[in-house]
Protein backbone atom coordinates (compact mmCIF):
# COMPACT_ATOMS: atom_id res chain seq x y z
CA UNK A 1 0.00 0.00 0.00
CA UNK A 2 1.55 3.46 -1.18
CA UNK A 3 1.26 6.20 0.79
CA UNK A 4 2.94 8.38 -1.61
CA UNK A 5 1.13 11.51 -2.97
CA UNK A 6 -1.23 10.44 -6.31
CA UNK A 7 -0.13 13.25 -8.24
CA UNK A 8 3.09 12.46 -7.95
CA UNK A 9 2.76 8.93 -9.84
CA UNK A 10 0.68 10.32 -12.38
CA UNK A 11 1.87 11.03 -15.88
CA UNK A 12 1.61 14.47 -17.11
CA UNK A 13 -1.52 15.72 -18.84
CA UNK A 14 -2.04 15.30 -22.45
CA UNK A 15 0.55 17.35 -24.70
CA UNK A 16 -0.31 17.75 -28.37
CA UNK A 17 3.22 18.08 -29.19
CA UNK A 18 3.96 16.39 -32.85
CA UNK A 19 6.80 14.56 -31.00
CA UNK A 20 4.64 12.70 -28.53
CA UNK A 21 1.86 12.27 -30.77
CA UNK A 22 4.63 10.32 -33.47
CA UNK A 23 5.66 8.32 -30.44
CA UNK A 24 2.44 7.38 -29.21
CA UNK A 25 1.63 6.50 -33.23
CA UNK A 26 4.79 4.46 -33.29
CA UNK A 27 3.53 2.80 -30.24
CA UNK A 28 0.51 1.89 -31.22
CA UNK A 29 1.90 0.55 -34.51
CA UNK A 30 4.18 -1.68 -32.83
CA UNK A 31 1.57 -3.10 -30.73
CA UNK A 32 -0.40 -4.14 -33.51
CA UNK A 33 2.29 -5.93 -34.98
CA UNK A 34 2.64 -8.02 -31.53
CA UNK A 35 5.09 -5.72 -29.29
CA UNK A 36 4.20 -6.28 -25.61
CA UNK A 37 7.01 -3.90 -24.40
CA UNK A 38 4.94 -1.31 -27.09
CA UNK A 39 1.62 -2.20 -25.53
CA UNK A 40 3.29 -1.86 -21.77
CA UNK A 41 4.38 1.05 -22.85
CA UNK A 42 1.09 2.28 -23.60
CA UNK A 43 -0.54 1.36 -20.72
CA UNK A 44 2.10 2.38 -18.18
CA UNK A 45 1.39 6.12 -19.63
CA UNK A 46 -3.04 5.78 -19.66
CA UNK A 47 -3.98 3.51 -16.93
CA UNK A 48 -3.64 5.87 -14.28
CA UNK A 49 -5.56 8.80 -15.69
CA UNK A 50 -7.96 6.54 -16.96
CA UNK A 51 -8.03 4.36 -13.59
CA UNK A 52 -8.77 7.76 -11.47
CA UNK A 53 -11.31 9.41 -13.95
CA UNK A 54 -12.92 6.56 -13.61
CA UNK A 55 -12.81 6.35 -10.21
CA UNK A 56 -14.13 9.59 -10.01
CA UNK A 57 -16.87 8.86 -11.89
CA UNK A 58 -18.61 6.02 -9.94
CA UNK A 59 -16.80 6.72 -6.91
CA UNK A 60 -16.40 3.01 -6.23
CA UNK A 61 -12.30 1.66 -6.40
CA UNK A 62 -13.38 -1.85 -7.47
CA UNK A 63 -15.85 -0.77 -10.39
CA UNK A 64 -13.25 1.89 -11.11
CA UNK A 65 -10.75 -1.21 -11.89
CA UNK A 66 -13.43 -2.94 -13.68
CA UNK A 67 -13.87 -0.40 -16.13
CA UNK A 68 -10.60 1.04 -16.65
CA UNK A 69 -9.42 -2.67 -16.43
CA UNK A 70 -12.14 -3.38 -19.50
CA UNK A 71 -11.54 -0.34 -21.23
CA UNK A 72 -8.16 -1.63 -21.89
CA UNK A 73 -8.94 -4.65 -22.98
CA UNK A 74 -11.66 -3.17 -25.21
CA UNK A 75 -8.54 -1.08 -26.58
CA UNK A 76 -6.81 -4.60 -27.36
CA UNK A 77 -9.92 -6.17 -28.67
CA UNK A 78 -9.87 -2.86 -31.19
CA UNK A 79 -6.21 -2.41 -31.60
CA UNK A 80 -5.88 -4.07 -35.20
CA UNK A 81 -8.55 -1.19 -36.83
CA UNK A 82 -7.28 1.42 -34.66
CA UNK A 83 -6.46 4.39 -36.64
CA UNK A 84 -3.17 5.40 -35.95
CA UNK A 85 -3.27 8.80 -37.38
CA UNK A 86 -5.75 9.40 -33.76
CA UNK A 87 -4.14 9.96 -30.43
CA UNK A 88 -4.79 6.85 -28.53
CA UNK A 89 -5.40 8.86 -24.83
CA UNK A 90 -8.87 10.08 -26.20
CA UNK A 91 -9.92 7.04 -27.71
CA UNK A 92 -8.92 5.60 -24.47
CA UNK A 93 -10.46 7.66 -22.56
CA UNK A 94 -13.95 8.00 -24.60
CA UNK A 95 -14.54 4.31 -23.95
CA UNK A 96 -13.69 4.39 -20.04
CA UNK A 97 -15.67 7.68 -19.20
CA UNK A 98 -18.55 6.53 -21.08
CA UNK A 99 -18.25 3.03 -19.45
CA UNK A 100 -18.01 4.80 -16.01
CA UNK A 101 -21.42 6.95 -16.72
CA UNK A 102 -23.06 4.14 -18.07
CA UNK A 103 -22.02 2.08 -14.89
CA UNK A 104 -23.01 4.70 -12.56
CA UNK A 105 -26.42 5.38 -14.23
CA UNK A 106 -27.33 1.48 -13.77
CA UNK A 107 -26.57 1.17 -10.73
CA UNK A 108 -28.74 4.45 -9.77
CA UNK A 109 -31.31 2.81 -11.92
CA UNK A 110 -30.92 -0.10 -9.87
CA UNK A 111 -31.51 1.63 -6.37
CA UNK A 112 -27.86 1.42 -5.36
CA UNK A 113 -26.59 3.86 -3.11
CA UNK A 114 -23.61 5.73 -4.36
CA UNK A 115 -20.54 3.72 -2.37
CA UNK A 116 -18.32 6.53 -0.61
CA UNK A 117 -16.08 4.87 0.33
CA UNK A 118 -12.75 5.77 2.62
CA UNK A 119 -9.56 5.78 1.18
CA UNK A 120 -8.17 3.03 2.63
CA UNK A 121 -4.50 2.31 3.41
CA UNK A 122 -3.68 5.72 1.47
CA UNK A 123 -2.46 8.77 3.40
CA UNK A 124 -4.65 11.29 4.07
CA UNK A 125 -4.48 14.51 2.08
CA UNK A 126 -2.56 17.10 3.84
CA UNK A 127 -5.10 19.75 4.27
CA UNK A 128 -8.30 16.72 3.49
CA UNK A 129 -9.63 18.95 0.63
CA UNK A 130 -9.31 16.29 -1.95
CA UNK A 131 -11.37 13.60 -0.12
CA UNK A 132 -14.51 16.46 0.77
CA UNK A 133 -13.99 17.12 -2.89
CA UNK A 134 -14.33 13.56 -3.89
CA UNK A 135 -17.82 13.63 -2.12
CA UNK A 136 -18.78 16.96 -3.05
CA UNK A 137 -17.97 15.44 -6.87
CA UNK A 138 -20.24 12.57 -6.09
CA UNK A 139 -23.06 14.71 -5.75
CA UNK A 140 -23.25 15.58 -9.21
CA UNK A 141 -24.81 13.71 -11.73
CA UNK A 142 -22.79 11.00 -13.34
CA UNK A 143 -22.97 13.11 -16.46
CA UNK A 144 -21.82 16.44 -14.80
CA UNK A 145 -18.53 14.76 -12.67
CA UNK A 146 -17.48 13.24 -16.47
CA UNK A 147 -17.34 17.03 -17.62
CA UNK A 148 -15.71 17.95 -14.34
CA UNK A 149 -13.52 15.06 -14.92
CA UNK A 150 -12.57 15.06 -18.45
CA UNK A 151 -11.80 18.96 -18.32
CA UNK A 152 -10.07 19.26 -15.09
CA UNK A 153 -8.40 15.88 -14.82
CA UNK A 154 -7.80 15.20 -18.12
CA UNK A 155 -7.02 18.15 -19.13
CA UNK A 156 -9.41 18.25 -22.49
CA UNK A 157 -11.24 21.39 -23.97
CA UNK A 158 -14.85 21.51 -24.09
CA UNK A 159 -14.86 21.43 -28.26
CA UNK A 160 -12.83 17.81 -26.98
CA UNK A 161 -15.47 16.61 -24.62
CA UNK A 162 -18.19 17.37 -26.54
CA UNK A 163 -16.47 15.01 -29.05
CA UNK A 164 -15.67 12.07 -26.88
CA UNK A 165 -19.07 12.37 -25.03
CA UNK A 166 -20.56 12.94 -28.06
CA UNK A 167 -22.35 16.27 -26.93
CA UNK A 168 -23.43 19.50 -27.83
CA UNK A 169 -20.86 21.91 -26.69
CA UNK A 170 -23.26 24.24 -25.08
CA UNK A 171 -24.22 21.04 -23.16
CA UNK A 172 -20.78 20.86 -22.24
CA UNK A 173 -20.28 24.08 -20.88
CA UNK A 174 -23.31 24.64 -19.28
CA UNK A 175 -22.54 21.11 -17.09
CA UNK A 176 -18.96 22.33 -16.33
CA UNK A 177 -20.64 25.71 -15.15
CA UNK A 178 -23.46 24.11 -13.08
CA UNK A 179 -20.46 21.21 -11.52
CA UNK A 180 -17.91 24.17 -10.50
CA UNK A 181 -20.79 26.05 -9.05
CA UNK A 182 -21.36 22.95 -6.93
CA UNK A 183 -17.25 22.27 -6.19
CA UNK A 184 -16.84 25.88 -5.44
CA UNK A 185 -17.62 26.21 -1.82
CA UNK A 186 -15.19 22.75 -1.50
CA UNK A 187 -12.83 24.40 -2.99
CA UNK A 188 -13.13 27.81 -1.24
CA UNK A 189 -13.00 25.91 2.25
CA UNK A 190 -9.69 24.83 1.04
CA UNK A 191 -8.37 28.26 0.08
CA UNK A 192 -5.30 29.43 1.70
CA UNK B 1 -7.94 30.56 -13.59
CA UNK B 2 -6.75 29.48 -9.41
CA UNK B 3 -10.19 27.96 -9.24
CA UNK B 4 -9.39 26.02 -12.08
CA UNK B 5 -5.80 25.00 -11.02
CA UNK B 6 -6.83 23.89 -7.30
CA UNK B 7 -9.47 21.89 -8.81
CA UNK B 8 -7.10 20.37 -11.16
CA UNK B 9 -4.68 19.61 -8.46
CA UNK B 10 -7.22 18.21 -5.92
CA UNK B 11 -8.59 15.76 -8.73
CA UNK B 12 -5.28 14.40 -8.91
CA UNK B 13 -4.27 14.35 -5.67
CA UNK B 14 -8.04 12.21 -4.08
CA UNK B 15 -6.76 9.36 -3.41
CA UNK B 16 -7.50 5.73 -4.59
CA UNK B 17 -7.20 3.20 -3.20
CA UNK B 18 -4.90 0.29 -3.83
CA UNK B 19 -3.96 1.97 -7.29
CA UNK B 20 -0.73 0.43 -7.21
CA UNK B 21 -2.26 -3.15 -6.78
CA UNK B 22 -5.12 -2.11 -9.28
CA UNK B 23 -2.71 -1.46 -12.18
CA UNK B 24 -0.44 -4.57 -11.67
CA UNK B 25 -3.61 -6.66 -11.59
CA UNK B 26 -5.01 -5.03 -14.50
CA UNK B 27 -1.46 -5.03 -16.80
CA UNK B 28 -1.86 -8.76 -15.95
CA UNK B 29 -4.39 -9.31 -17.49
CA UNK B 30 -4.53 -7.01 -20.36
CA UNK B 31 -0.78 -8.44 -21.21
CA UNK B 32 -2.60 -12.01 -21.00
CA UNK B 33 -5.66 -11.11 -23.17
CA UNK B 34 -2.94 -9.27 -25.80
CA UNK B 35 -1.03 -12.42 -25.59
CA UNK B 36 -4.34 -14.65 -26.29
CA UNK B 37 -5.35 -12.49 -29.35
CA UNK B 38 -3.34 -14.03 -31.95
CA UNK B 39 -1.20 -12.87 -34.85
CA UNK B 40 -2.22 -9.71 -35.58
CA UNK B 41 -3.05 -9.58 -39.92
CA UNK B 42 -1.50 -7.62 -42.23
CA UNK B 43 -3.09 -4.33 -42.32
CA UNK B 44 -3.22 -4.33 -46.14
CA UNK B 45 -5.32 -7.68 -45.81
CA UNK B 46 -7.56 -5.92 -43.63
CA UNK B 47 -8.01 -2.46 -46.05
CA UNK B 48 -8.36 -4.87 -48.76
CA UNK B 49 -11.41 -7.03 -47.29
CA UNK B 50 -12.52 -3.47 -46.58
CA UNK B 51 -12.20 -2.62 -49.85
CA UNK B 52 -13.30 -5.30 -51.14
CA UNK B 53 -16.63 -5.00 -48.99
CA UNK B 54 -17.38 -1.03 -50.07
CA UNK B 55 -16.43 -2.32 -53.64
CA UNK B 56 -19.25 -4.50 -53.56
CA UNK B 57 -21.78 -2.41 -51.50
CA UNK B 58 -21.03 0.10 -54.09
CA UNK B 59 -21.53 -2.15 -57.30
CA UNK B 60 -24.63 -3.37 -55.88
CA UNK B 61 -26.09 -0.01 -55.53
CA UNK B 62 -24.94 0.71 -59.00
CA UNK B 63 -26.90 -2.44 -60.22
CA UNK B 64 -30.24 -1.16 -57.78
CA UNK B 65 -29.57 2.60 -58.99
CA UNK B 66 -32.06 4.44 -61.33
CA UNK B 67 -30.05 4.66 -64.80
CA UNK B 68 -28.07 8.20 -65.05
CA UNK B 69 -26.79 8.24 -61.72
CA UNK B 70 -23.70 9.05 -61.31
CA UNK B 71 -21.07 6.88 -59.76
CA UNK B 72 -19.48 9.80 -57.99
CA UNK B 73 -22.48 10.49 -55.77
CA UNK B 74 -22.66 6.53 -54.91
CA UNK B 75 -19.07 6.24 -53.45
CA UNK B 76 -19.42 9.22 -51.77
CA UNK B 77 -23.01 8.42 -49.66
CA UNK B 78 -22.28 5.07 -49.31
CA UNK B 79 -18.46 5.87 -47.60
CA UNK B 80 -17.52 4.05 -44.41
CA UNK B 81 -20.45 1.35 -44.86
CA UNK B 82 -18.07 -1.83 -43.94
CA UNK B 83 -15.36 -0.12 -42.87
CA UNK B 84 -14.08 0.30 -39.39
CA UNK B 85 -14.64 3.40 -37.87
CA UNK B 86 -17.15 4.76 -40.27
CA UNK B 87 -18.22 6.96 -37.35
CA UNK B 88 -17.04 6.87 -34.31
CA UNK B 89 -20.40 6.81 -32.29
CA UNK B 90 -24.17 6.94 -32.90
CA UNK B 91 -24.31 10.34 -33.18
CA UNK B 92 -28.38 10.73 -34.43
CA UNK B 93 -30.96 9.03 -35.88
CA UNK B 94 -31.67 9.92 -39.47
CA UNK B 95 -35.62 9.70 -39.07
CA UNK B 96 -37.64 11.26 -36.04
CA UNK B 97 -38.29 9.39 -33.06
CA UNK B 98 -36.79 6.98 -30.59
CA UNK B 99 -34.97 3.00 -30.94
CA UNK B 100 -35.44 0.93 -28.09
CA UNK B 101 -32.34 -1.49 -28.18
CA UNK B 102 -32.20 -4.45 -26.18
CA UNK B 103 -28.56 -5.48 -25.05
CA UNK B 104 -26.45 -7.99 -22.47
CA UNK B 105 -26.69 -4.92 -20.11
CA UNK B 106 -30.54 -4.35 -20.79
CA UNK B 107 -32.57 -2.43 -23.20
CA UNK B 108 -31.52 1.17 -23.97
CA UNK B 109 -33.22 4.04 -25.22
CA UNK B 110 -31.39 5.89 -28.21
CA UNK B 111 -33.20 9.57 -28.95
CA UNK B 112 -33.20 11.13 -31.90
CA UNK B 113 -29.86 13.03 -31.39
CA UNK B 114 -27.90 9.71 -30.43
CA UNK B 115 -27.84 10.35 -26.55
CA UNK B 116 -28.96 6.95 -25.15
CA UNK B 117 -29.87 5.82 -21.71
CA UNK B 118 -29.61 2.40 -20.45
CA UNK B 119 -33.44 1.54 -18.26
CA UNK B 120 -31.99 -1.41 -15.88
CA UNK B 121 -30.94 -5.13 -16.15
CA UNK B 122 -33.43 -6.42 -17.69
CA UNK B 123 -34.51 -9.08 -20.87
CA UNK B 124 -36.84 -8.52 -23.33
CA UNK B 125 -38.38 -5.17 -23.90
CA UNK B 126 -41.25 -3.48 -25.89
CA UNK B 127 -42.27 0.32 -26.02
CA UNK B 128 -45.99 1.61 -25.04
CA UNK B 129 -47.29 2.56 -28.59
CA UNK B 130 -46.61 6.49 -27.96
CA UNK B 131 -43.56 5.46 -26.09
CA UNK B 132 -44.04 6.50 -22.35
CA UNK B 133 -43.42 3.41 -21.27
CA UNK B 134 -41.56 0.17 -21.45
CA UNK B 135 -42.44 -3.04 -20.70
CA UNK B 136 -39.30 -5.48 -19.64
CA UNK B 137 -39.34 -9.12 -18.98
CA UNK B 138 -37.22 -10.25 -15.94
CA UNK B 139 -37.33 -13.56 -14.94
CA UNK B 140 -40.70 -14.37 -13.85
CA UNK B 141 -41.37 -10.81 -13.72
CA UNK B 142 -43.26 -8.33 -16.08
CA UNK B 143 -42.04 -4.45 -15.57
CA UNK B 144 -43.76 -1.53 -16.57
CA UNK B 145 -40.66 1.33 -16.45
CA UNK B 146 -41.26 4.84 -17.89
CA UNK B 147 -38.51 6.02 -20.08
CA UNK B 148 -36.10 7.63 -17.38
CA UNK B 149 -36.32 3.84 -16.32
CA UNK B 150 -38.18 4.50 -13.28
CA UNK B 151 -40.31 1.14 -12.15
CA UNK B 152 -44.00 2.28 -12.59
CA UNK B 153 -45.14 -2.10 -11.68
CA UNK B 154 -43.96 -4.72 -11.52
CA UNK B 155 -45.92 -7.88 -11.87
CA UNK B 156 -45.01 -11.55 -10.71
CA UNK B 157 -45.99 -14.09 -13.30
CA UNK B 158 -46.39 -17.51 -12.82
CA UNK B 159 -43.81 -18.42 -15.10
CA UNK B 160 -40.75 -16.96 -17.27
CA UNK B 161 -42.14 -13.83 -19.09
CA UNK B 162 -41.16 -13.62 -22.91
CA UNK B 163 -42.44 -11.58 -25.51
CA UNK B 164 -44.58 -8.79 -23.90
CA UNK B 165 -46.92 -6.85 -26.70
CA UNK B 166 -48.24 -3.52 -25.71
CA UNK B 167 -51.84 -3.15 -27.57
CA UNK B 168 -52.45 -0.11 -30.10
CA UNK B 169 -54.84 1.54 -27.09
CA UNK B 170 -51.73 1.35 -24.33
CA UNK B 171 -54.54 -0.74 -22.20
CA UNK B 172 -53.60 -3.85 -22.54
CA UNK B 173 -50.34 -6.05 -22.70
CA UNK B 174 -50.28 -9.47 -24.23
CA UNK B 175 -46.93 -12.16 -22.94
CA UNK B 176 -46.24 -15.32 -22.80
CA UNK B 177 -45.84 -16.74 -19.46
CA UNK B 178 -43.89 -20.34 -19.76
CA UNK B 179 -45.87 -21.70 -22.65
CA UNK B 180 -49.35 -19.90 -21.53
CA UNK B 181 -50.37 -16.64 -22.93
CA UNK B 182 -51.59 -13.84 -21.02
CA UNK B 183 -52.92 -10.06 -20.83
CA UNK B 184 -52.30 -8.06 -18.27
CA UNK B 185 -53.85 -4.39 -18.03
CA UNK B 186 -51.70 -1.23 -19.26
CA UNK B 187 -51.22 -0.24 -15.19
CA UNK B 188 -50.86 -3.60 -14.23
CA UNK B 189 -53.75 -5.23 -12.96
CA UNK B 190 -56.02 -8.00 -14.11
CA UNK B 191 -53.78 -10.25 -15.10
CA UNK B 192 -55.61 -12.97 -16.78
CA UNK B 193 -54.64 -16.05 -19.08
CA UNK B 194 -55.68 -15.95 -22.63
CA UNK B 195 -54.81 -19.83 -24.08
CA UNK B 196 -52.85 -22.61 -22.63
CA UNK B 197 -49.84 -24.32 -24.35
CA UNK B 198 -49.19 -21.91 -27.12
CA UNK B 199 -46.25 -21.74 -29.90
CA UNK B 200 -42.92 -19.89 -28.66
CA UNK B 201 -44.00 -16.92 -30.92
CA UNK B 202 -45.27 -13.61 -30.12
CA UNK B 203 -48.42 -12.73 -30.28
CA UNK B 204 -50.13 -9.73 -32.14
CA UNK B 205 -52.44 -7.26 -31.69
CA UNK B 206 -54.66 -5.80 -34.42
CA UNK B 207 -54.87 -2.11 -34.90
CA UNK B 208 -57.33 0.00 -33.57
CA UNK B 209 -58.61 1.09 -36.93
CA UNK B 210 -58.84 -2.66 -38.38
CA UNK B 211 -60.83 -3.40 -35.14
CA UNK B 212 -63.47 -1.11 -35.66
CA UNK B 213 -63.76 -2.28 -39.10
CA UNK B 214 -63.72 -5.40 -38.56
CA UNK B 215 -66.47 -4.83 -35.64
CA UNK B 216 -69.37 -7.18 -35.68
CA UNK B 217 -72.96 -6.75 -34.55
CA UNK B 218 -71.87 -8.61 -31.64
CA UNK B 219 -69.37 -5.68 -30.93
CA UNK B 220 -65.43 -6.87 -31.12
CA UNK B 221 -63.45 -4.41 -28.88
CA UNK B 222 -59.99 -2.65 -29.37
CA UNK B 223 -58.21 -5.33 -27.71
CA UNK B 224 -57.84 -8.46 -30.54
CA UNK B 225 -55.36 -10.49 -30.82
CA UNK B 226 -53.76 -12.86 -33.05
CA UNK B 227 -51.47 -16.17 -31.15
CA UNK B 228 -50.01 -19.43 -32.83
CA UNK B 229 -51.74 -22.27 -30.70
CA UNK B 230 -49.18 -24.99 -29.76
CA UNK B 231 -51.25 -27.30 -32.08
CA UNK B 232 -50.91 -25.56 -35.39
CA UNK B 233 -53.10 -22.96 -37.33
CA UNK B 234 -53.35 -19.56 -36.13
CA UNK B 235 -56.41 -18.12 -33.89
CA UNK B 236 -57.84 -14.22 -33.02
CA UNK B 237 -59.57 -13.71 -29.83
CA UNK B 238 -61.19 -10.61 -28.06
CA UNK B 239 -59.67 -10.81 -25.26
CA UNK B 240 -61.89 -8.52 -23.22
CA UNK B 241 -64.62 -10.66 -23.93
CA UNK B 242 -62.52 -13.90 -24.31
CA UNK B 243 -64.49 -14.49 -27.72
CA UNK B 244 -62.74 -16.05 -30.85
CA UNK B 245 -63.03 -14.02 -34.27
CA UNK B 246 -62.04 -14.82 -37.82
CA UNK B 247 -58.88 -14.21 -38.24
CA UNK B 248 -58.33 -11.96 -41.15
CA UNK B 249 -55.46 -11.89 -43.77
CA UNK B 250 -53.85 -8.88 -42.15
CA UNK B 251 -54.08 -10.54 -38.60
CA UNK B 252 -52.44 -13.25 -39.86
CA UNK B 253 -49.55 -11.06 -42.08
CA UNK B 254 -48.77 -9.64 -38.66
CA UNK B 255 -48.56 -12.64 -36.59
CA UNK B 256 -46.11 -13.68 -39.43
CA UNK B 257 -43.70 -10.11 -40.27
CA UNK B 258 -44.86 -8.12 -37.23
CA UNK B 259 -44.32 -4.50 -36.31
CA UNK B 260 -41.10 -3.09 -36.66
CA UNK B 261 -38.34 -5.11 -34.31
CA UNK B 262 -40.40 -7.45 -33.04
CA UNK B 263 -39.36 -10.49 -35.56
CA UNK B 264 -36.17 -11.40 -35.95
CA UNK B 265 -35.62 -11.53 -40.06
CA UNK B 266 -38.61 -9.32 -41.16
CA UNK B 267 -40.78 -6.04 -40.33
CA UNK B 268 -44.16 -4.56 -41.24
CA UNK B 269 -44.08 -1.18 -42.48
CA UNK B 270 -45.76 1.25 -39.96
CA UNK B 271 -48.65 1.75 -42.44
CA UNK B 272 -48.69 -1.91 -43.47
CA UNK B 273 -48.25 -2.07 -47.12
CA UNK B 274 -44.56 -3.26 -47.27
CA UNK B 275 -42.42 -6.06 -46.00
CA UNK B 276 -38.64 -5.89 -45.28
CA UNK B 277 -37.63 -9.19 -45.21
CA UNK B 278 -34.11 -10.06 -45.14
CA UNK B 279 -33.25 -13.86 -46.98
CA UNK B 280 -29.88 -15.49 -46.78
CA UNK B 281 -28.29 -16.61 -50.46
CA UNK B 282 -25.05 -18.77 -49.29
CA UNK B 283 -22.67 -16.61 -47.90
CA UNK B 284 -24.88 -13.38 -48.41
CA UNK B 285 -27.59 -12.10 -46.08
CA UNK B 286 -29.91 -9.34 -48.84
CA UNK B 287 -32.16 -6.91 -47.49
CA UNK B 288 -35.46 -7.25 -49.05
CA UNK B 289 -38.75 -4.95 -49.58
CA UNK B 290 -41.48 -6.71 -50.88
CA UNK B 291 -44.82 -4.96 -51.07
CA UNK B 292 -48.12 -6.79 -49.47
CA UNK B 293 -49.53 -8.02 -53.60
CA UNK B 294 -46.20 -9.32 -53.85
CA UNK B 295 -43.06 -8.38 -55.92
CA UNK B 296 -40.17 -6.18 -54.44
CA UNK B 297 -36.62 -5.26 -54.80
CA UNK B 298 -32.94 -5.81 -52.93
CA UNK B 299 -32.10 -3.12 -51.37
CA UNK B 300 -28.96 -3.83 -50.10
CA UNK B 301 -27.05 -7.02 -49.74
CA UNK B 302 -23.74 -7.86 -47.54
CA UNK B 303 -21.13 -10.83 -46.66
CA UNK B 304 -22.55 -12.65 -43.72
CA UNK B 305 -25.49 -12.06 -41.71
CA UNK B 306 -27.50 -9.02 -41.23
CA UNK B 307 -30.01 -8.38 -38.31
CA UNK B 308 -33.21 -6.61 -38.11
CA UNK B 309 -34.64 -5.17 -39.73
CA UNK B 310 -36.57 -2.27 -38.41
CA UNK B 311 -38.62 0.75 -40.11
CA UNK B 312 -38.72 4.17 -39.38
CA UNK B 313 -42.08 5.88 -37.63
CA UNK B 314 -42.15 7.53 -41.19
CA UNK B 315 -42.10 4.24 -43.34
CA UNK B 316 -38.74 6.13 -45.34
CA UNK B 317 -35.86 4.43 -43.35
CA UNK B 318 -34.98 0.67 -42.56
CA UNK B 319 -32.74 -0.08 -39.68
CA UNK B 320 -30.42 -3.34 -40.73
CA UNK B 321 -27.32 -4.88 -37.97
CA UNK B 322 -24.40 -6.18 -39.64
CA UNK B 323 -22.59 -7.70 -37.03
CA UNK B 324 -19.82 -8.99 -39.41
CA UNK B 325 -18.72 -5.31 -39.48
CA UNK B 326 -19.86 -4.49 -35.98
CA UNK B 327 -22.61 -1.46 -37.89
CA UNK B 328 -26.03 -0.43 -37.87
CA UNK B 329 -27.06 0.26 -41.39
CA UNK B 330 -29.30 2.82 -41.97
CA UNK B 331 -30.90 2.53 -45.53
CA UNK B 332 -33.20 5.05 -47.13
CA UNK B 333 -35.93 2.86 -48.51
CA UNK B 334 -36.63 4.94 -51.62
CA UNK B 335 -33.11 5.58 -52.31
CA UNK B 336 -31.30 2.82 -51.69
CA UNK B 337 -27.36 3.68 -52.39
CA UNK B 338 -28.17 6.16 -49.41
CA UNK B 339 -26.63 4.23 -46.54
CA UNK B 340 -25.69 5.39 -43.39
CA UNK B 341 -23.73 3.81 -41.63
CA UNK B 342 -22.55 3.76 -37.27
CA UNK B 343 -19.34 1.76 -36.32
CA UNK B 344 -18.59 0.12 -33.27
CA UNK B 345 -22.33 -0.98 -32.11
CA UNK B 346 -21.71 -4.06 -29.90
CA UNK B 347 -19.23 -1.80 -27.46
CA UNK B 348 -21.49 1.15 -27.67
CA UNK B 349 -24.39 -1.16 -25.92
CA UNK B 350 -22.41 -3.37 -24.25
CA UNK B 351 -19.90 -1.42 -22.21
CA UNK B 352 -17.40 -3.01 -19.62
CA UNK B 353 -18.28 -6.84 -20.26
CA UNK B 354 -15.09 -8.48 -20.64
CA UNK B 355 -16.16 -11.46 -22.33
CA UNK B 356 -16.48 -9.36 -25.55
CA UNK B 357 -19.50 -7.02 -25.95
CA UNK B 358 -22.58 -9.06 -28.07
CA UNK B 359 -24.52 -7.54 -31.01
CA UNK B 360 -27.26 -5.71 -29.81
CA UNK B 361 -31.07 -6.34 -30.99
CA UNK B 362 -33.17 -2.86 -31.75
CA UNK B 363 -37.14 -3.73 -30.58
CA UNK B 364 -38.19 -0.71 -31.81
CA UNK B 365 -38.21 2.82 -33.48
CA UNK B 366 -41.06 4.97 -32.54
CA UNK B 367 -42.36 7.99 -32.65
CA UNK B 368 -43.01 9.12 -28.70
CA UNK B 369 -45.96 11.20 -28.22
CA UNK B 370 -44.59 12.79 -24.79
Amino acid sequence: MSAQPASVRLARPPRAGPLRERREAALVRDAQRGSSDALEELFRRHWRRAHRAAFLVVGDSTAAEDIAQESFLAAVRALDRFDRRRPFGPWLHRIAVNRAIDFARARALRGEASLREPAEGVEPDRDGLSDELRLALLELTPEHRAVVVLRHLLGYTPGQIAEILDLPRGTVNSRLRRGLDRLRPELERGAP
Amino acid sequence: MKRDRELERALRDVPVPEETEAEERAWSVVRTAYAERGPAPPAHRIRRVALAIAAGAVALAIGLSPAGAKVGDLVSEMVGVGEPDARPALRSLPAAGELLVESEQGPWIVREDGSKRLLGDYGEATWSPHGLFVAVAEGRELIAVDPAGEVRWTHPAPARVSDPRWSPSGFRIAYRSGDDLRVIAGDGSDDRLVARDVAPVAAAWRPIGDSKLAAAPGGVGGHVLTYAPGDDGVRTVDVDTGRRVPTTRADRRRLEAPVSGEAEDRALSPDGSQVARLEHVGARDRLIVTGVGGGGSVLFSARGRLTGPTWSPDGHWLLVGWPAADQWLFIEVDRPRHVVPYDRISEQFDPGDPRGAAFPRVSGWILPRR
